[in-house]
């Protein structure tokens, strides 16, 4: 199988899937756009919902170690330790999208 | 270069997943510096003199790597290149595109990926990994592509009920909030003129006794079983996680040889693979994610991915 790679921005195949950058929590809840008139909206988007998380992490609650490259809580401890505790919820800290999703956040 | 090569791991600070692995790696004592494109130009330097091969190296605060001493990358979820506030949007574009080229264009000719990310791009065509599914002898759903809402109609009440997918996992942020676009079940007479907005995919819908999750990495397969205990569960595991149980399971032998041809064929070293099994025991492929989670897997059943991910980014080439 072979794939053509076009190095366009506004054509099928961009330079952009080539190397796909996605976005980082928080960023795509800021933004303010309404949904369209339900004629016009594509059918696909009745299905929207909110995402689940897989791990369930508070970010807020997390910052991120330079030294150990990994994210730990206030105590120091490694933010993967407290998966399986129960003791973390769902929410992030912009309330929306979780650190841990199935799904790519790339752009347009 | 001296010593033992270093791992690159390109992802965004707050991803638990590679936590594990970075953590897996250290105590292993293998070399390893994380950092995220979106750093790029802020905090992240690249400087990169071309010889022989492109040399040079990345640093941050604190911490630098030779391009040289790198042995494998691993293309996580790195985020995308962030500016001063100063530029206008089309300063920024353009700062981004050249970014892009520089920054992704060095780093994409670094030999060794887990995966590199022109193949995890090619495979996040669904169209793509359909017919490569199908190619390899995997058992796939009906499936149609389509902005025709009478060939939408058509195959629907063909197949009495179907499912509706989206093509890819990207969402929509609106009211301030993100909202992902799950799969959903539907009947001929539910599909309206508004298909004709864009591309939707529609597969015949499949009885399903239960889910697995395949994650497979450098050619080691982990099959987990899911259960779904709610009817959100059953029709998109992902709506609700809480519902799901996990049990590890043997893959049969031809699905086995099936899955390794496909990812031959993607050029994948890893993917998360989704299949049905029917009430008859038969695995249907409905998907695959070239980057899929993992460390819940890992968390719920033992399984040992995050140790399989170190040994493929510090395993010499083949």
């Amino acid at each position: 199988m072979t794939f053509d790679m076009i190095t366009h921005d506004d054509v099928l195949f961009r330079a952009a899937d080539q190397f796909p950058l996605g976005q980082r929590p928080g960023v795509v809840a800021a933004s303010d756009s309404q949904p369209s008139d339900p004629a016009a909206r594509p059918f696909g988007l009745r299905f929207a919902g909110s995402p689940a998380s897989a791990i369930p992490v508070d970010l807020s609650a997390l910052r991120y170690d330079e030294e150990r490259q990994i994210s730990v809580d206030e105590t120091g401890a490694p933010a993967f330790d407290k998966h399986s505790t129960g003791k973390t919820n769902t929410r992030t800290s912009d309330g929306h999208q979780s650190m841990d999703s199935d799904t790519d956040y790339t752009e347009d | 270069m001296g010593g033992e090569p270093t791992v690159l791991i390109l992802t965004q600070p707050f991803d638990v997943s590679a936590d594990y692995v970075v953590a897996e790696l250290q105590s292993r004592a293998a070399p390893v510096f994380r950092c995220d494109p979106g750093d790029f130009p802020r905090s992240l330097v690249l400087a990169a003199e071309l010889g022989d091969t492109w040399t040079g190296g990345l640093r941050l605060p604190g911490r630098s790597l030779r391009l040289g001493d790198i042995g494998c990358a691993w293309y996580r979820r790195p985020t995308r290149f962030e500016f001063a506030e100063a530029l206008s949007p089309e300063e920024r574009r353009w700062a981004t595109h050249e970014a892009r080229l520089g920054v992704g264009g060095v780093l994409a000719g670094l030999p060794r990926w887990l995966n590199h990310p022109s193949d995890i791009a090619r495979a996040e065509f669904k169209p793509v990994q359909l017919r490569a599914a199908r190619a390899t002898g995997l058992s796939v759903p009906p499936t149609l592509i389509t902005n025709d809402p009478e060939a939408a109609r058509v195959f629907v009440s063909k197949h009495d009920t179907a499912v509706y997918k989206p093509l890819s996992g990207r969402g929509v942020a609106e009211n301030g909030h993100y909202k992902l676009i799950f799969a959903n079940r539907l009947k001929a007479d539910e599909v309206t003129v508004s298909v004709a907005a864009t591309a939707h995919l529609f597969q015949k819908w499949v009885d399903k006794d239960h889910e697995i999750r395949l994650t497979v990495v450098d050619r080691t397969l982990f099959a987990v079983r899911i259960d779904a205990g709610s009817a959100a569960g059953r029709i998109d595991w992902r709506t609700d996680y809480a519902s799901l149980r996990y049990s590890v399971v043997d893959v049969p032998c031809d699905i086995h040889d099936r899955v390794l041809r496909l990812l031959d064929m993607l050029m994948l070293r890893f993917a998360a693979l989704d299949f049905v099994v029917t009430p008859d025991g038969e695995w249907m492929f409905l998907e695959l994610n070239p980057n899929g989670q993992w460390a819940w897997l890992q968390d719920a059943t033992g399984l040992p991915i995050a140790a399989a991910i170190a040994d493929a980014l510090t395993r010499g080439a083949a």
